[in-house]
């Protein structure tokens, strides 16, 4: 038997004898403490990323670092979205202080979690040793109970800091701008726990674990101080399992979710004026204009009350997210009933789901033009206020290449191309490698910005880099 | 060898003379233009008054008739969008050297865009002097005199400089650049002849201020001299007729959007070397659009005669819009038009109306206790959110720092659609309904149901201030 799994098990006897102490809830007592701290390090790891970005219309790396914890024996890595999401190569240091190179599983940015597979070819080449953590239940953590935080702070070796929750229903629901990664959306579908832990930068990913050395929570936000914000675990269990059901060597795994194309209002302090119960719906506050509750005759000021039948209360903030996360998890594409309160009227509307979109699709390169593009989403379109959801918009320009040369600029939506409308990504991208392919000299763009719609040509022969840049 | 010596001390005494004796003339023709000039140089004051406060703020101003009435530039007024009405107390103030200066009470005329002049009048009748702008070019390299005021710090003092003719740039408005100086912004260009070519114009808002609130000590002219004028033959029109209050001025529009054609595009529809603009976005009931303009149509003549050429393309839409700006309403304009590459151009022929009231042309009505003022909606309002025109509403104009309106996050520019349920339909419907819900309601919120510039709805709650609600207050 190996020594390190041998050196786990005597941990774990360690952790059921400190104090004798059972229960969901045993105090920090140093045993205690020193025995969770020796079960959990084996299964932290530092994890060093490079992320694919975009400046200037050419593909730089990002590199940076954060936590992560081993959840199973096939050497899975469960961290943030906003350490590992996106990454293109990744390599962790395990508790034996090797370093194993390892590839993204698949994220979810909504979420801030993302999953990675250590290599384990590797792994079993160089006889590495790791152990993983067993996911808790985060609903059962309580206000004031002690918890620890285990990660790699500003990259250094693993550390482990202590500290007891604050808040188990945390929303950020207040905030006038909503939270965001790099410009992907996220916390919409979860609170928080707040826990006076300190975390610091590179904390992130890390385990936050019980004392009875369950991991219940991801260490996600935090400033050092004592106002620090993990992911419950209950929210991450059901994204591991759809990011791994849906994980294929040709695509990453993800998580797909429905929409329904509005914006949620609690009702508190506005019950009176809608003449309505306390506690009774959520107010509609905003309907997309393009989308499915536009499309079911759905208005602004609506006031949600049930959907199939059950109902949708939402008087605080904190309870914003369960709605959220209800509408969230309908079946994509299928009609629902929605309950509404209208005026003094009482209606049903049947609205078709759609899939959720974030604002930002994938970004992609296209160096022979000096540009990178993204898909016009949904919600791109909704922002922009665009008759219809299509087109590519510009993300960055190279200087001196045809789509600068041509005075396009970030924001700009390509629409057509030779007079060809653009329908997606991939469609643009077949158009892109037939202009390359016939050598043309010059392309037309249709070409939106604001509310206006101009023809712009570019030179492509004549503005092109030399065919050995990077494409 | 000694006559040699005598020549030479001749031909040199005669240079001498002749050179300082040049000099001499060219220093009291100098004299001469700045006498000329300084008695129609004025400062003109004003009291911009909004509903959070008021301040003064005080321009150069030039006499252009004998009965007294007075140019300024627009910059001062403009870029801050300040409504009419909120422009009260006009003075008229005229320097002395020897005294205090004098202020004349004035009344306000009105103001044109499109020569970025504005125009006040002296309430008592006095004979002026006034200066005569003539729509002359200087050739590179003529002597150009430049005479202005410096700033209430210096005593409204007139001040003259010196510099030559460099050239002309092209662009939307015509400038002159000159090597050396000129004096501040509305001050007066004149040639050697003592001839008033043009005037020194727009730069940005606290070098146009005589009394900068910021920086009363500021002598931007001096420490930061402008170098551009504008020809008098860009303003002598506004000049000729200018707006009074009964009578102010209504600008024309044609109702689309244009883009300039840059080079590469110019060629790809076979117009080489032919200034061009693209239609953008032609805006719905407009005359572009009754005409039968359309989206991505190339405009390539203007009532037969190409479109004049600014030095970048980016230009080309203000030069065509300041062309249309100086037609007058009901008239006709015709474009040559293409579509495709290759079309054979088309005469498109456009009524011209009136362009659309503007924000700061709207009636406002200041919500004092909850603390926001609103003012009626305008056509770029209902543009820029993609709306119909007929969207009714008010829009937020300002909003008092820290009161309640500003603590639930009703911001500058929200479009108001609903409040208390209802509809809102009109200013004047607006106030009543407001008044009547704090006089009736004081402890209730307000709920407005707001359309954001970016579209978005969004219902505000603004939960009216403790003290401020107690009854009979």
């Amino acid at each position: 038997m190996d020594r390190i799994v041998l050196r786990n098990l005597a941990c774990w006897l360690a952790l059921l004898m400190a104090g004798c102490q059972t229960g969901p809830y045993p105090a920090a007592t140093p045993q205690r403490v020193a025995a969770v701290t020796a079960a959990i390090s084996p299964a932290v790891v530092r994890v060093d990323i490079a992320q694919a970005h975009y400046e200037n219309g050419k593909q730089s790396l990002i590199r940076g670092n954060g936590s992560g914890v081993i959840i199973d024996q096939q050497g899975r890595i469960l961290t943030n979205y906003h350490v590992a999401g996106r990454a293109i190569e990744i390599y962790v240091t395990l508790f034996s202080e090797e370093r194993v190179p390892a590839k993204l599983i698949g994220d979810d940015h909504w979420t801030d979690l993302a999953i990675i597979q250590m290599d384990m070819d590797t792994v079993k080449k160089q006889h590495i040793q790791f152990s993983s953590a067993e996911l808790g239940n985060s609903s059962a953590v309580v206000v004031g109970q002690d918890v620890m935080a285990f990660g790699t702070p500003f990259g250094l070796a693993r550390t482990v800091t202590r500290g007891s929750v604050s808040n188990t229903d945390r929303t950020f629901f207040d905030e006038p701008k909503t939270l965001d990664i790099d410009g992907y959306e996220t916390g919409d579908f979860s609170n928080w726990i707040q826990m006076d832990v300190p975390i610091n930068p590179g904390n992130s990913g890390g385990p936050l674990v019980d004392l009875n050395a369950k991991v219940v929570g991801i260490n996600t936000r935090g400033g050092g101080q004592n106002l620090n914000f993990a992911i419950p675990i209950d929210t991450a269990k059901p994204v591991i399992a759809a990011i791994l059901a849906s994980a294929s060597p040709a695509r990453k795994g993800r998580v797909d979710r429905s929409d329904l194309g509005f914006e949620l209002l609690p009702m508190h302090q506005l019950e009176s004026y809608y003449n309505i119960d306390i506690n009774r719906g959520v107010l509609i506050d905003n309907v997309d204009h393009i989308g499915p509750y536009a499309d079911a005759g759905g208005q602004a000021q609506d006031i949600l009350l049930a959907i199939n039948g059950a109902p949708t209360n939402v008087r605080f903030p904190e309870e914003m997210a369960a709605v959220r996360q209800r509408i969230a998890s309908l079946p994509i594409g299928q009609d629902v009933q929605l309950t509404i309160k209208r005026g003094k009227e009482t209606k049903t509307l049947i609205a078709k789901t759609s899939l959720l979109q974030g604002f930002l699709g994938d970004e992609e390169g296209f160096a022979q033009w000096g540009v990178s593009l993204r898909p016009v989403t949904r919600p791109f379109a909704v922002a922009q206020q665009m008759d219809q959801v299509a087109g590519v918009w510009i993300t960055s320009v190279a200087d001196g290449e045809p789509v600068e040369r041509a005075h396009l600029q970030y924001g700009d939506v390509i629409l057509s191309v030779n007079g060809v409308p653009v329908t997606d990504m991939a469609h643009f991208q077949s158009m892109y490698d037939q202009t390359l392919a016939a050598k043309l000299d010059s392309v037309a763009l249709e070409v939106e910005r604001d509310r206006e719609v101009f023809t712009s040509i570019l030179k492509v022969k004549e503005y092109a880099p030399s065919s050995d840049s990077n494409e | 060898m000694k006559s040699m010596n005598r020549l030479m001390a001749f031909v040199v005494t005669m240079i001498l003379i002749t050179g300082s004796a040049a000099r001499a003339d060219e220093a009291a023709n100098i004299r001469k233009i700045f006498d000329l000039v300084k008695p129609s140089l004025v400062a003109v004051k004003y009291t911009w008054t909004n509903e959070l406060g008021s301040q003064e703020l005080t321009s150069a101003g030039v006499i252009v008739s004998e009965d007294g009435l007075v140019a300024f530039p627009i910059t001062i007024v403009t870029p801050l969008l300040v409504p009419n009405d909120q422009m009260q107390r006009f003075k008229i103030i005229i320097p002395s050297d020897t005294g205090d200066e004098t202020e004349i009470d004035a009344t306000f005329q009105g103001r044109d865009e499109r020569t970025s002049l504005a125009f006040v009048r002296p309430d008592s009748p006095e004979k002026w002097q006034a200066i005569k702008f003539e729509d002359l070019w200087p050739q590179t390299g003529d002597p150009l005199y430049s005479v202005g005021l410096l700033p209430k710090g210096a005593g409204y003092k007139a001040m003259i400089t010196e510099a030559v003719m460099s050239t002309r740039l092209r662009g939307p408005v015509p400038q002159m650049l000159v090597s050396g100086q000129l004096a501040g912004v509305g001050s007066i260009v004149l040639d050697a002849q003592g001839r008033a070519l043009g005037m020194v114009h727009a730069r940005s808002i606290g070098d146009a201020l005589l009394d900068n609130p910021e920086n009363p000590e500021d002598l931007p002219m001096v420490f930061n001299p402008p170098r551009l004028y504008i020809p008098a033959g860009d303003f002598l029109p506004g000049i000729e007729n200018p707006p009074s209050a009964d009578k102010p001025i209504i600008i024309p529009w044609i109702g689309c959007e244009m883009k300039g054609l840059e080079k590469e595009d110019a060629e790809y529809f076979g117009l080489k070397d032919v200034p061009s603009v693209q239609v953008d976005d032609v805006i719905p009931d407009s005359p572009a659009a009754k005409a039968g303009l359309s989206k991505l149509d190339v405009i390539t003549q203007i009532d037969g005669k190409p479109i004049e050429r600014g030095d970048l393309p980016e230009e080309l839409p203000d030069i065509v819009v300041r062309k249309i700006q100086r037609m007058n309403v009901g008239d006709k304009v015709t474009f040559t038009v293409i579509h495709d590459k290759g079309d054979t151009p088309k005469q498109v022929t456009l009524t011209l109306e009136p362009r659309p009231k503007e924000p700061q042309e709207a009636k406002r009505y200041y919500a004092r206790d909850l603390g926001f003022v609103v003012r009626e909606i305008t056509f770029v309002d209902t543009y820029r959110r993609h709306a119909a025109a007929s969207t009714t509403g008010v829009v937020v104009a300002q909003l008092r720092p820290q009161a309640a309106a500003q603590a639930a996050r009703l911001e500058p520019q929200d479009l108001i659609t609903q409040m208390n349920g209802k509809p809102v339909l009109s200013l004047d419907e607006f106030k009543k309904d407001y008044q009547d819900s704090r006089r009736d309601r004081p402890m209730d919120p307000l709920v407005l149901e707001v359309t954001k510039l970016d579209g978005k709805q969004q219902t505000i709650n603004i939960q009216p201030p403790q003290e401020d609600a107690q009854p009979g207050m």
